[in-house]
């Protein structure tokens, strides 16, 4: 059955949006190696014949270091036996933006704004600066009486339709057995111009003989993404509403506005984005890779089983990158005499490549000795990651039909190429004892050693090591009037394991020096400290402690699992300060211990199962709940969290991370605040003695709420009937508290020379008796309010969200329906995801990439 | 079997003689960055090494800009700085919490010690590694190593200690000789004088080995003997240290060795009124440093392509005076070929490291920084020479020089010491010294400001991080 029942992500897309944003991204294995999610993603659905995922010190174990967040292995289907396969699938992608969560002000509004918090009331005490203001606004305000109100955010977007067809014809015999893949994909993105471009092939070869099995796959794909020449979504978030793009014949402009301030040279010349559209430009990046993985299985007849494995992968990149001297990016060089005017336009050109190698030798036993069952292994594995890349800037293009990078002037004045040559290797050996006894009582020994050339000198090799104890309470005698009718399986298991969550940079242990190859001194290059190398550098470990149940009731009707843990992190490595007549301003040293303690619980019910009629109706729910506590700091620590009391750029719009010892790492710090003053519209603090003021101080800082929830995890559903299958994937989160950083930087802090939300007009204190929940735009005298809102207990929110991820709807044709054009197993499914989101908190979805949702349709076939 | 038996060897070859093996194959670094064990090895490295500490201090935080034409100067009221929008319009002001000028401030302590660490680390390892040098290379790398240790601090000493005419037993900075994450105390200003005469002493001992000074030579480190610090500075810097504690004995002594040693020149008035000017007086340098970007400094600061936010010039009334263009100095060379109008404006902007004119000639007249010049030797030798007239003489000799009239030989001490100060105010425009020269004489108001000295103003705060983490 699919991953979708246990409530793992059923579908490439599924697992973008589970992991995509995950800090903690797990180790994804595809048929024995390792890979990116990019390529879990790109997998077709059908192919996937299993996925399970390990968590326990004892199952991650195997995969040493690179396993702290757990591990996702996948296996594809092999190929079977038999005459001649063909497998089609045809799929539709449809990428629409929403742009509901965006509320922005229009025309009037924005002038209204602009109005109100003084910018048109001139400061100085010359009559002609006022004089330069009332023109400005006369001017808008003629402009908008004419019927300017232009909606940026929708001009550069488009509903993107995408496409992916692939073919897999698979044959073979007993013996050998071979599969060929062909697939196309053509995705277009939200911004008007934007797409990626794929082709792959690939081919599968296997050969099986008595205990011998030796199979390879050779992938090789070829993609090209294209950005959009409209730039940047953020840009189009910013444009006031009352510039027009167009003149008056309709044609594009190239200026928006010149914003200047009397008595001042500088000015900024606004460019108008629309207007880079109309140009020629560039930009996209493409690549070429090949993929070869190689895996050898050989069978002793004595128990024994050898296994080899060798993966290849080489990519190469390149990007490029066009803008005319057109170009808005070029606006603000006015000087028509000096040589910047000339060497306008810009072509950007950068080369890559890669090589990694992978490879790995397993050997296992396993015998049966009376009642027991024993099982070893013994394994090494070694990889080598090589990264190579060169770019360089040309100046001086001045019209996009020379849109080569051999047709520019000149290399960008005093620039030189950049690029990067970087090696990392990795050696690890494993080892793993495991013995049964009457499949009733088990116990599990694994032991790794993971060096690399990310580790230190000194300590390069790092062990690490797991036990665990398992007891089958469904095998006991005593359960045997349950087993079979109540009790499926009752599994109670506990381990304890180390593992290492951390990297350093060598430059860390050992004192390391770069060379500054920007700066020449009379013609050498000279070599400088990077850091003070602290030789006593060790490995941060953490120490998993785990205790667990997996149960399965009433014939596998109800499944659940539920684990309890207490990791402790001991030698956290965290940074110490120094006085800067040190030499340097921080070093490392293991002067830390976190504790984090949890609970998770997986549970997955077949409400309905009537297997004859093919109806089936389950639903899963996984809940976590984690806590965690500092159980010591070192001063570095402590220094930072005075740093982050100062008001030095602007740091204290944010609330800042402070770390405590007895507290959690996920609190959030801000000062208490009482609300708006109706009577001048300023914020009303509680400073930590009890009084109230209206002075912000760090000082006052409390706990306010911690950033954890109590609770998170997803809930699905999936209904099968007859031949329609209804699959319902959502996450959820409760008990958590947030920030709203949108109110603070959008609303209250946002710079009123560009386009602000509408809150800013209708929630903002003006006048004395106004009720807000905002402050004021301008003070009691008028003048503009331009102090910076600092972390408030204002802006702190709950945060409890239930997100409807996917949900999917999959029709299976019936095989005497399609056995007419002698098609079988066909399959047409639709998909959707982000669909909705219920949440005590709006925050704005996204201001680099506008927020949209993805809808596919999928045709499947075998022939 | 013996499948089996080979099988099994395999494997425990890969477990356990892997890690020897292994370690060797993961011991990869980057192009770039060398760990201490491989660089400080050989001659090459520690030249590696030291060149990284020039490149350091010859960086803008420091030496480059901030500590020489910009914020120093600044401070020394070199700059009409009024224009409110000026991003040096606080630090003119001496608002010493202003952002701009407290990250200044910073940056000269942290690049300032940061490459004394560096210089210390190369000395921890250089005694070892004696064998592998050169002949000459070993004393010069070495030396050099030690002067700039000594200059680096005794900068931090005339930036932030106490003003020295309040006694010599105030508490300063710390004097930092080893690389090891040990915060070292404050010490008076006596102990960081005497410990900076002590490295200057030990790296006269080893200069020695080179006294000529050389700008073209096949060796690149030989050639360009005044961009390295030579003998010569070691011992200018000797005589500028002495004038500070008030030793003029001493200060006398140092600055008349590299007036009598007859390696240096003045420059005359070919090298100013050419087709290729040599404005920053190169022959004249005892110690400079190079700086790749002149170029980009001088669009920065220096003419009329600097933003109004930036420019730092001052207006024709402030020229005239500083240069008495109308009592005699209208011929000064300082003045004739140093102030400059740029493009089509009237503005006069100082065009000492103006480069733009002269890229077509020899490569040695530009991009140099003085950092010690041979004109201050006089100036040191006639304020601490007990004879009048021998310090009349010695100001003469520079004058003339530099287009200037004589001076009278029955001037008094004070109107000598008048003299004195003009020719500091005249010859290190752009280079930072000013402002050490009213904090050693205490001046009461400074020139062209009207602005009264006091000791809040030449006492510029240390940076936060040193007090705070550096309890001492």
């Amino acid at each position: 059955m699919q991953g979708a029942a246990n409530g793992v992500p059923a579908s490439g897309a599924d697992f973008m949006s589970a992991y995509q944003s995950n800090p903690s991204m797990p180790l994804f294995i595809l048929d024995g190696f390792e890979v990116s999610l990019q390529k879990i993603y790109d997998l077709d659905i059908n192919r996937i014949e299993r996925m399970t995922i390990l968590k326990d010190a004892v199952a991650t174990s195997a995969y040493g270091s690179r396993a702290a967040n757990g591990v996702i292995v996948v296996d594809t289907k092999q190929p079977l036996p038999g005459r001649l396969t063909v497998n089609y699938t045809s799929n539709v992608q449809i990428t629409a933006p929403d742009l509901t969560s965006y509320r922005l002000l229009d025309a009037a509004g924005k002038l209204e704004v602009e109005r109100l918090s003084g910018m048109y009331t001139s400061t100085s005490s010359f009559a002609s600066h006022q004089y330069f203001w009332d023109k400005l606004y006369s001017k808008r305000k003629a402009d908008i009486e004419r019927g300017v109100n232009t909606y940026w955010l929708a001009k550069p977007l488009q509903t993107g339709v995408g496409t992916r067809q692939s073919l897999y014809v698979e044959g073979g015999d007993q013996y050998l057995r071979y599969g060929v893949s062909f697939a196309y994909g053509n995705n277009k993105g939200v911004m008007i111009g934007s797409g990626r471009k794929n082709y792959e092939g690939s081919m599968m070869l296997s050969y099986r003989k008595n205990g011998l099995l030796v199979r390879n796959q050779l992938t090789v794909n070829s993609n090209r993404a294209d950005e959009s020449p409209y730039g940047a979504f953020s840009a189009y978030t910013r444009l006031n509403p009352y510039w027009n793009p167009y003149d008056a014949q309709g044609k594009t402009v190239k200026t928006l506005d010149i914003l200047s301030t009397p008595g001042n040279a500088a000015q900024t010349i606004v460019g108008n984005p629309l207007y880079d559209a109309t140009l020629g430009t560039t930009n996209y990046a493409k690549y070429f890779g090949m993929v070869n993985n190689t895996m050898l299985e050989w069978r002793l007849r004595n128990g024994f089983r050898f296994t080899g494995k060798l993966g290849i992968t080489s990519q190469s990149d390149q990007s490029d990158k066009f803008l005319p001297a057109d170009h808005t990016a070029f606006i603000n060089i006015t000087d028509f005499n000096s040589v910047d005017y000339y060497t306008r336009g810009q072509y950007n050109r950068n080369n890559s490549s890669f090589f990694a190698l992978d490879g790995s030798l397993l050997l296992d036993y396993s015998k049966v000795i009376g009642k027991g069952l024993f099982y070893a292994t013994l394994g090494g594995s070694l990889a080598e990651q090589r990264s190579q890349g060169a770019g360089f800037e040309v100046r001086g293009f001045p019209n996009s039909r020379l849109d080569e990078v051999f047709l520019g002037n000149a290399y960008l004045r005093d620039s030189r190429p950049t690029g990067k040559n970087d090696v990392t290797r990795r050696v690890s050996a494993f080892s793993s004892l495991n013995y049964t006894w009457d499949r009733r009582y088990m116990a599990d020994f694994s032991f790794n050693m993971d060096g690399s050339t990310q580790f230190g000198d000194d300590k390069r090799f790092a062990p690490f090591w797991a036990f665990g104890l398992g007891w089958n309470l469904h095998e006991e005698a005593f359960m045997s009037g349950l087993k079979g009718t109540a009790v499926d399986r009752l599994k109670i298991r506990a381990g304890i394991g180390t593992t290492g969550s951390q990297q350093f940079s060598p430059y860390m242990a050992t004192t390391t020096y770069q060379y500054t190859t920007d700066r020449e001194y009379l013609g050498m290059l000279g070599a400088g400290l990077m850091a003070y190398g602290n030789p006593l550098l060790a490995w941060q470990q953490t120490m998993k402690r785990n205790i667990g149940m997996d149960v399965s009731l009433f014939k596998e009707r109800v499944q659940f699992r539920l684990d309890g843990y207490i990791e402790t992190t001991n030698d956290l490595l965290l940074d110490v300060n120094m006085p800067p007549s040190s030499g340097v301003a921080t070093y490392k040293e293991n002067a830390g211990k976190l504790e984090n303690r949890g609970m998770e619980g997986n549970l997955n019910v077949f409400l309905l199962r009537k297997e004859r009629q093919g109806i089936y109706w389950s639903v899963f729910v996984n809940a976590i709940h984690n806590r965690n506590r500092i159980k010591e700091i070192s001063n570095s620590l402590k220094k930072m969290n005075e740093n982050n009391d100062k008001s030095d750029n602007n740091l204290q719009t944010r609330p800042q991370l402070r770390f405590v010892e007895g507290e959690s790492v996920n609190a959030i710090w801000a000062v208490r605040s009482m609300g708006i003053d109706p009577g001048n519209g300023k914020e009303l603090f509680l400073a930590r003695n009890g009084e109230l003021t209206y002075e912000w101080s760090a000082a006052d800082k409390v706990i306010v709420g911690d950033a954890l929830p109590d609770v998170s995890g997803n809930i699905g559903s999936n209904v099968s009937w007859k031949g329609l299958q209804l699959g319902v994937y959502m996450s959820y989160e409760t008990g958590g508290k947030l920030y709203n950083q949108t109110l603070a930087d959008r609303i209250e802090n946002a710079n009123l020379r560009y386009n602000v939300d509408e809150r800013v007009l209708m929630g903002r204190w003006k006048k004395p008796g106004d009720a807000t929940y905002f402050k004021g735009l301008a003070d009691l005298e008028g003048r503009q309010v331009t102090e910076l809102t600092n972390a408030t207990s204002r802006f702190l929110q709950r945060n409890n969200f239930l997100d409807f991820e996917s949900i999917s709807l999959t029709y299976n044709v019936p095989d005497r329906y399609s056995a007419r054009l002698r098609m079988k197993n066909t399959r047409i499914s639709l998909q959707a995801n982000n669909m909705f989101r219920i949440a005590t908190i709006e925050v704005e979805r996204g201001l680099d990439y506008p927020f949209a949702r993805n809808f596919t349709i999928n045709i499947n076939t075998t022939f | 079997m013996s499948i089996r038996k080979t099988l099994r060897c395999v494997l425990l070859v890969l477990i356990l003689g892997g890690s020897a093996g292994c370690s060797k194959w993961l011991d990869v670094k980057p192009k770039t960055q060398v760990g201490e064990d491989d660089l400080l090895t050989d001659e090459q490295g520690f030249k590696d090494a030291l060149i990284g500490v020039y490149t350091g201090i010859s960086g803008e935080a420091l030496y480059g800009r901030e500590f020489t034409m910009a914020m120093m100067d600044v401070l020394a009221a070199n700059y009409d700085v009024a224009l409110t929008s000026h991003s040096y319009n606080q630090a003119g002001q001496y608002n010493y919490t202003n952002a701009t000028a407290k990250s200044a401030l910073f940056g000269f302590w942290s690049t300032a010690y940061k490459n004394v660490a560096g210089i210390n680390n190369l000395l921890s390892k250089i005694d070892d590694r004696k064998e592998t040098f050169a002949p000459m290379m070993f004393e010069l790398v070495k030396g050099e190593a030690l002067g700039l240790r000594a200059m680096l601090h005794f900068d931090m000493l005339r930036a932030f200690g106490p003003l020295p005419g309040k006694g010599l037993d105030q508490t300063a900075i710390p004097y930092v000789t080893r690389f090891d994450m040990k915060v070292q105390p404050r010490l008076t200003v006596q102990e960081v004088i005497s410990r900076c005469m002590e490295d200057l002493t030990a790296a006269r001992a080893l200069l020695k080995v080179r006294l000529d000074v050389t700008y073209n030579h096949a060796d690149l480190w030989l050639a360009h003997t005044r961009n390295h610090f030579n003998y010569w500075a070691a011992t200018g810097l000797m005589a500028r240290i002495s004038l500070w504690a008030g030793d003029k004995e001493n200060a006398y002594k140092y600055a008349k060795e590299v007036i009598d040693s007859k390696k240096w020149n003045l420059i005359a008035a070919t090298a100013v009124n050419t087709l290729f000017p040599d404005r920053t007086f190169t022959a004249e340098h005892l110690f400079a440093v190079y700086l790749a970007n002149m170029q980009t400094l001088n669009a920065k600061h220096f003419n009329a392509q600097a933003p109004s936010t930036a420019v730092l010039t001052n207006r024709t009334a402030f020229i005239n005076t500083r240069f008495e263009v109308n009592s005699g100095g209208s011929t000064d060379y300082r003045y004739l070929y140093l102030w400059k109008t740029s493009g089509s404006s009237t503005t006069k902007y100082p065009a000492k490291y103006w480069i733009d004119d002269i890229l077509d000639n020899g490569s040695w007249l530009m991009r140099r920084l003085p950092l010690i010049r041979y004109s201050e030797m006089y100036y040191i030798a006639a304020e601490a020479t007990a004879n009048k007239e021998e310090g009349i003489g010695l100001l003469n000799e520079v004058r003339s020089h530099r287009g200037l009239q004589l001076l009278s030989t029955s001037l008094t001490e004070d109107q000598l010491k008048l003299e004195i100060a003009k020719e500091y105010r005249k010859e290190f425009y752009q280079e930072g010294q000013l402002f050490f020269f009213y904090k050693r004489t205490n001046a009461a108001v400074l020139e062209g400001t009207a602005r009264p000295g006091s000791e809040a103003m030449y006492v510029p705060p240390m940076p936060d991080d040193e007090i705070e983490f550096n309890q001492n």
